[in-house]
């Protein structure tokens, strides 16, 4: 599917993931998943200013006939531009438990070689700023891709591990544009 | 719908949903051997392109993609497509397996469609092997463009394909072979001609996945 997808000009989209009303602070998936991991592999971090890795491929799982239902229903896999076989995943079992905000994010967010449930989201339009998107993990509701930018500059472009996680419910770190 | 193999059901006429995405293709390939085949329109809400997905076999042999096809959908006049519209897997041009063996019909003029089956990467193996699926198409030995068609149960299921107790023909290569998923009609597989000679006279085909060779569904 990703093949035939990438035959046409939509519904897959390669779109990067900055942090709402930043300059160029992107999510960037720094290393490749390996082979299928339970906890998951690969590396996804924080960047400011974009490079290869902040690409992203955003590709519907499922359509119905004859309709176009709204986006916020429709699951993506979200793969890395760069790294073959490489998809964003979201561990937010233990926040989807508690239901409760946690003042850094918690959960893991990294990469597996396959797509599964952890690794399908929703493309949520932000209910308070209008552009703006959550991207929810569509096997935790509730719990929502965060990303911690102000740990990125100029002279720290890389961010470290953990400055992207994820939140129960969103707010400004969960707030990004498709750019 | 469960049918003794190699028993089909003629579909006339063949103007409503979903049969009337199924269409019949007439393929001239550059060596101008002219092959039927089958392919159907799949939905892509928001796309500019209109995609007909088929078996890759329907469209690039070894001398290259074909020269022209003739692509008829019932009740509708027929049109061509050629050159920069015809689409194989990579993999299909290089080795020529039978799970490479997808290929898709990109057309921009949105006239020429309405609708199509809907797909799904996230029916589980699961979910399959308790649905009945459903194959049509245009087989080669029955008069020129009538569809015909028949359903099963779904055998067995690897990442890469799966296996059916149902039988197609020559020219049904690129039917679909669809459940219903979530009320709606749902395309997830392609049907090459493979056969396997076993005592079910069961068929293979290669399913559409996420990723060539990458998506494993849940067992």
């Amino acid at each position: 599917m990703h093949e035939i997808l990438s035959w046409l000009e939509y519904p897959m989209f390669q779109r990067m993931l900055q942090a709402a009303g930043s300059d160029q602070k992107l999510v960037k998936i720094a290393k490749a998943a390996t082979a299928w991991a339970g906890s998951g592999s690969g590396l996804v971090i924080a960047r400011y200013k974009k490079d290869e890795y902040t690409v992203l491929d955003f590709i519907p799982l499922e359509s119905s006939p004859g309709g176009s239902p709204p986006i916020e229903q429709v699951k993506y896999a979200i793969a890395s531009n760069a790294f073959p076989k490489t998809y964003l995943r979201l561990d937010g079992y233990g926040l989807f438990s508690k239901k409760k905000i946690t003042d850094r994010g918690e959960g893991t967010v990294n990469c597996q070689s396959t797509a599964q449930a952890w690794e399908f989201f929703n493309i949520i339009l932000d209910s308070t700023v209008s552009g703006k998107v959550n991207i929810q993990s569509a096997e935790f509701p509730g719990v929502f891709l965060r990303m911690d930018a102000g740990c990125v500059s100029e002279d720290h472009p890389d961010g470290d591990l953990g400055s992207v996680n994820a939140q129960w419910t969103a707010d400004s770190f969960e707030r990004f544009e498709l750019v | 719908m469960v049918n003794p193999p190699n028993i089909g059901y003629l579909i006339s006429p063949a103007t409503s949903q979903p049969y009337n995405w199924i269409c019949h293709l007439k393929i001239t390939m550059k060596s101008r051997a002219v092959y039927g085949g089958s392919g159907f329109w799949v939905n892509l809400p928001g796309s500019d392109v209109k995609c007909i997905l088929t078996a890759g076999h329907c469209l690039f042999d070894k001398d290259g993609y074909a020269e022209v096809v003739e692509v008829k959908f019932p009740g509708q006049q027929a049109f061509w497509a050629s050159g920069s519209e015809l689409h194989v897997s990579k993999k299909w041009t290089l080795n020529s397996t039978e799970l490479d063996d997808f290929g898709a019909i990109c057309i921009k003029d949105v006239t020429k469609s309405q609708g199509g089956f809907g797909y799904s990467t996230i029916v589980t193996n699961q979910q399959l092997l308790t649905t009945d699926a459903t194959m049509f198409g245009y087989p080669v030995d029955k008069p020129y463009q009538t569809m015909w068609g028949s359903g099963g149960c779904v055998c067995e299921v690897t990442s890469l394909q799966f296996m059916y107790t149902f039988c197609a023909d020559r020219g049904q290569s690129g039917s679909p072979v669809y459940i219903w998923h979530n009320g709606y009609v749902s395309h997830q597989f392609i049907t090459p001609l493979y056969y396997s000679l076993s005592l079910f006279s069961s068929s293979n085909a290669s399913r559409v996945n996420l990723v060539d060779g990458c998506w494993s569904p849940p067992l």
